[in-house]
């Protein structure tokens, strides 16, 4: 058993530390940290999907006032390491991508290095393209493992037969849009090369993987290179990669060494150079008795990668654990087209996934005639249906319970359509949620206590508007048995102890158990009472119990949906989470983090949706007025809560991790609220009122 | 990006601004420039000349002419929605400009600039038909009087002529009998409409209109729809009705903005009729 933190900070809601400095505009993000003299950088953009340049004309660009340079493939500097291709910057003349960074001005000001960008001349000798994603390709493949290391395909049993033989069936394909991730601070990169040494202030969710990605694609040992990023306006996965605009950074800066070059994206560079959701399309078959219990599932996943390099959302893992059944197959197939590479974005692969399998529950719960809770507390396996594991903690069942109760689930009619108030169908409706507990090895921290005897806890973890500033001081502070105010926390700089990647909702978990670790030292070298000066570093504890149980969060979501029966209009006045996640440590941003997921459900339920165009390759509405974004005006009363429990297996702290489980399932609970309002089955994304007229 | 070189002028008169006009064919009137200013900037127009009517005080006016009122061109919707100039209209012209854009927008944009524009998606064009209001136009031979109906030629066309302007709407004085209803469905705040739906009945004027806005074209007036709604009431003119006179008027909407159409003017002949 682990041994677990006697909780004293950790539980208050405490307002996050940073939260005066934030409001009041003094928290510096990329791009603004006061650096002397920088110079700016303008990216120029392939204008075709595939091909080659042929030839760049810089000479007017070059002859304007302010212009410092002009980097093209011709002279920009060597880069080392070309396994990733998406890194591989300025190094030839091929084009994988319409948008793919081809070079950059830099210049004294922004706006001439943009006005300088746009003198560039650049032909090229473009190849037919290919970037609509279709279920009936002929290329379509199967990845050698989908993100970030589960097996491609599984197949468990007889599918097949058991389908054949099932009292009631259900067969429907679900379709989920290409979608982006939007945080407030666009993807920002300052660099610095400075004797033999690049620095970075980034907008990253990991200083250390930023280094640990750029460091070879530079040729540069890791100690020569550093990553600042103490606060950072938002991410949900975008971030949590470095992505080429660091790379061309970093080129752009070997040029002009000595001085910083500030480059930011603009909010629709965002749309090409920052990874997406892959669009996906899923064929669900489910085989079920009369009594529901399941006898068959099969989750088969189409989907696109780039052709110059793979990423394969995992959009049917989450199937393998959620119900039980002796029959199960789930398979992921691949188009490669000649698109940006796609990336994590939120919950990678629960979030579509379980927008899917939870509509087809929903589904199969009417074809059965039961009630849609009563469906999954029946199928609710007793340990991982996928590894055979004894769960550290799945409490779905009683997720479902609980909100049931909360949200008044006892008032649903049965039957959809059944509800009608002033023009407006009125439904209820429900979908679970689940995201794994992952724990990412080699976090490390330290500790020493100063003459001001306050206990400096360094390690160089990620803030990206989650509260991990807050939560983690907290977690100090309960770990040395010291008050909050006792703490000095040092975060957001590869030049501290090295931190895994704010992802995977792991960044607590793995962080914290860092520090626990790293307090249990140093109370154990240096005691009660230390003399200032007295310091010691500890890595984070492997966890022998993560090989015994399958450690997964899970959770319930409700939605109200109302549709105006003359116009088709989609209104959520009500939705309502509840989480089994672990112990929470900070009640006050884990319900923004809750809410915000939920939110961002709500979004991708009606309202995003990137418009590709497949005769240029771009994404057409490349701005936040046509990629609608849910705003207040589209949110009503949504809460989130959780079980008051602890994970006695997951760590010291005995949290899971809650940064991405809020989003998954919401889509589908408003899919089936939706349905209940009016007996439309919506199973395409995102559901609009044309869908409802239909 | 920025707009393209173009000569600028800031004339005080009409007569000095017609001759502005005059001089060079490629002239375009800037009035609050909130539809005119965007499309410079993306190089979507490109006049030789940009002739600003904005010091024309004369074009700021709003005078009572007996049975009805004179609207200057230049009078911005911020003006019309904040009232305080006793239009005969029951508070329509008010409510119609409160809900075009947002503020910023209103504060800037003016009634004869949207309605010499012509954007089918914009809110004057359809409420002015349904008032039966008329647009002045200015020209060397004088000035004439255009039926809203007959000025608004099609999306982004109107009855001017080259070298003339809009310098007044005329809005007919309503009888204390008249109920009006406007109903507008935005995808988002201060976006353009989806659907308008206005509608006026006058009894004592014996005046019935519905029109249905934000189409492909100009607005689109269903007469006989509104007559049947005047002599029989909200009972004859349900959704289906609604939706039936528009498929008839307008047979290559698709479905869906057939239905976002209907249920806009139904919206609003409701806001009329309702007891």
């Amino acid at each position: 058993m682990t041994r677990l933190l006697e909780p004293r900070a950790i539980g208050m809601p405490l307002e996050r530390l940073d939260g005066h400095a934030k409001v009041t505009g003094t928290a510096p993000y990329a791009f603004e940290h006061a650096l002397r003299d920088p110079l700016y950088l303008y990216p120029l953009e392939a204008a075709i999907a595939r091909g080659r340049m042929t030839a760049i004309d810089t000479a007017e660009a070059e002859a304007l006032a302010g212009v410092v340079a002009v980097m093209t493939p011709r002279n920009a500097p060597r880069l080392a390491a070309d396994d990733d291709q998406e890194l591989w910057l300025l190094q030839s003349e091929g084009i994988h991508f319409r948008g793919q960074l081809v070079g950059a001005v830099i210049a004294q000001t922004p706006e001439i290095a943009r006005h300088a960008a746009a003198l560039v001349r650049i032909a090229y000798e473009a190849e037919p393209h290919d970037a609509a994603l279709a279920a009936d390709r002929d290329d379509l493949y199967k990845p050698e493992q989908v993100n970030p290391d589960y097996a491609a395909d599984t197949d468990e049993g007889d599918v097949e037969a058991a389908l054949a033989a099932a009292d009631v069936a259900i067969d429907a394909t679900y379709t989920t849009p290409m979608e982006h991730n939007n945080p407030m601070e666009p993807h920002t990169t300052v660099a610095i090369w400075e004797g033999g040494v690049l620095t970075l202030y980034d907008s990253t969710q990991g200083a250390h993987s930023v280094r640990t990605t750029l460091a070879p694609v530079f040729g540069l040992a890791p100690d020569k290179i550093r990553i600042i990023a103490p606060y950072v306006g938002g991410g949900f996965g975008s971030k949590g990669t470095a992505h080429a605009h660091d790379v061309l950074a970093g080129l752009a800066a070997q040029m002009v060494p000595g001085r910083p070059v500030k480059f930011a994206l603009t909010r629709q560079q965002m749309f090409w150079l920052a990874g997406y959701r892959t669009p996906t399309i899923q064929r669900i078959r489910l085989g079920a008795g009369r009594d529901g219990r399941l006898t068959a599932i099969v989750h088969e996943v189409i989907e696109q990668t780039a052709r110059f390099k793979e990423f394969a959302e995992q959009t049917a893992t989450s199937t393998r654990i959620m119900y039980a059944s002796p029959n199960r197959r789930t398979s992921h197939r691949l188009a490669k087209l000649d698109v940006p590479v796609p990336s994590w974005m939120r919950a990678p692969g629960e979030t579509p996934g379980m927008f899917a399998g939870e509509v087809a529950m929903d589904e199969l719960a009417v074809a059965c005639g039961l009630d849609p809770i009563a469906l999954r507390i029946r199928n609710d396996p007793a340990a991982d249906p996928q590894s055979g594991k004894p769960w550290s903690g799945r409490k779905l069942v009683e997720c479902l319970r609980e909100g049931a109760r909360r949200f008044g689930w006892d008032r649903r009619a049965p039957n959809p359509a059944a509800r009608r108030e002033d023009g407006w169908l009125v439904g209820m409706g429900v979908a679970s949620s689940t995201y794994p507990a992952y724990a990412l090895p080699g976090s490390r921290a330290t500790i020493r206590y100063g003459e001001d005897q306050r206990y400096v806890v360094r390690i160089g973890a990620a803030d990206i508007g989650t509260g991990t500033w807050t939560a983690l001081t907290q977690i100090a502070a309960d770990a040395l048995g010291c008050p909050i105010e006792a703490v000095r926390l040092e975060i957001g700089d590869s030049a501290l102890p090295h931190a895994s990647v704010e992802g995977g909702s792991s960044g607590i978990n793995c962080w914290g158990s860092a520090i626990v670790a790293a307090a249990r030292a140093f109370r154990g070298q240096h005691g009660a009472a230390p003399v200032p000066g007295a310091e010691i570093g500890a890595e984070m504890p492997e966890d022998p119990e993560a090989q015994r149980f399958a450690m997964h969060s899970f959770g319930a979501q409700f939605a109200e949906v109302r549709v105006n029966a003359d116009t088709g209009e989609i209104r959520v006045p009500r939705m309502l989470g509840v989480f089994s996640a672990g112990r929470i440590i900070n009640p006050r941003t884990a319900r923004s983090q809750f809410i915000g997921g939920m939110t961002m459900g709500l979004s991708m339920a009606l309202h995003e949706e990137s418009v590709l165009d497949p005769r240029f390759g771009h994404v057409v509405n490349h701005d936040l007025a046509s990629y609608h974004i849910a705003a207040h005006a589209d949110i009503g009363d949504i809460d989130a809560v959780w079980l008051d429990e602890v994970d006695p297996h997951s760590n010291p702290m005995g949290s899971r991790g809650i940064g991405e489980i809020g989003i998954v399932g919401a889509a589908a609970a408003i899919a089936n609220a939706a349905w209940h309002a009016t007996g439309i089955r919506i199973r395409d994304l995102p559901i609009t009122p044309d869908k409802l007229l239909a | 990006m920025k707009a393209a070189a173009f000569d600028y002028v800031a004339p005080q008169t009409v007569a000095a601004a017609l001759d502005a006009l005059d001089a060079e064919g490629e002239a375009r009137i800037l009035a609050g420039g909130q539809s005119l200013a965007p499309l410079l900037n993306l190089r979507l127009a490109t006049p030789k000349r940009l002739v600003d009517i904005g010091r024309i005080a004369a074009l700021r006016r709003i005078e009572d002419r007996g049975d009805h009122h004179r609207i200057g061109a230049m009078v911005t919707h911020a003006a019309i929605e904040d009232g305080g100039m006793a239009l005969a209209d029951h508070g329509m012209l008010a409510h119609v400009a409160a809900g075009i854009a947002y503020r910023a927008v209103r504060n800037r944009g003016t009634i004869g600039g949207s309605l010499a524009h012509a954007d089918p998606s914009g809110d004057w064009p359809s409420a002015l038909m349904a008032l039966d209001a008329r647009a002045v136009a200015a020209g060397r031979a004088g000035e004439r009087e255009i039926a809203i109906r007959d000025f608004l030629r099609g999306a982004f066309a109107t009855a001017l002529e080259p070298g003339e302007m809009l310098t007044a709407i005329l809005l007919p004085k309503l009888s204390a009998a008249a109920r009006w209803g406007y109903y507008k469905i935005v995808r988002k705040a201060g976006e353009f409409p989806e659907a308008i739906g206005a509608a006026l009945f006058d009894s004592e004027r014996r005046r019935a209109r519905i029109v249905i806005g934000a189409l492909g074209s100009a607005p689109l007036p269903l007469d006989n729809l509104a007559a049947r709604a005047a002599e029989k009431g909200i009972e004859a003119v349900a959704l289906d009705a609604v939706e039936a006179a528009l498929r008839e008027a307008a047979p290559d909407l698709d479905r869906i903005a057939l239905r976002h159409h209907a249920v806009a003017a139904r919206r609003a002949i409701l806001e009329a009729l309702a007891p």
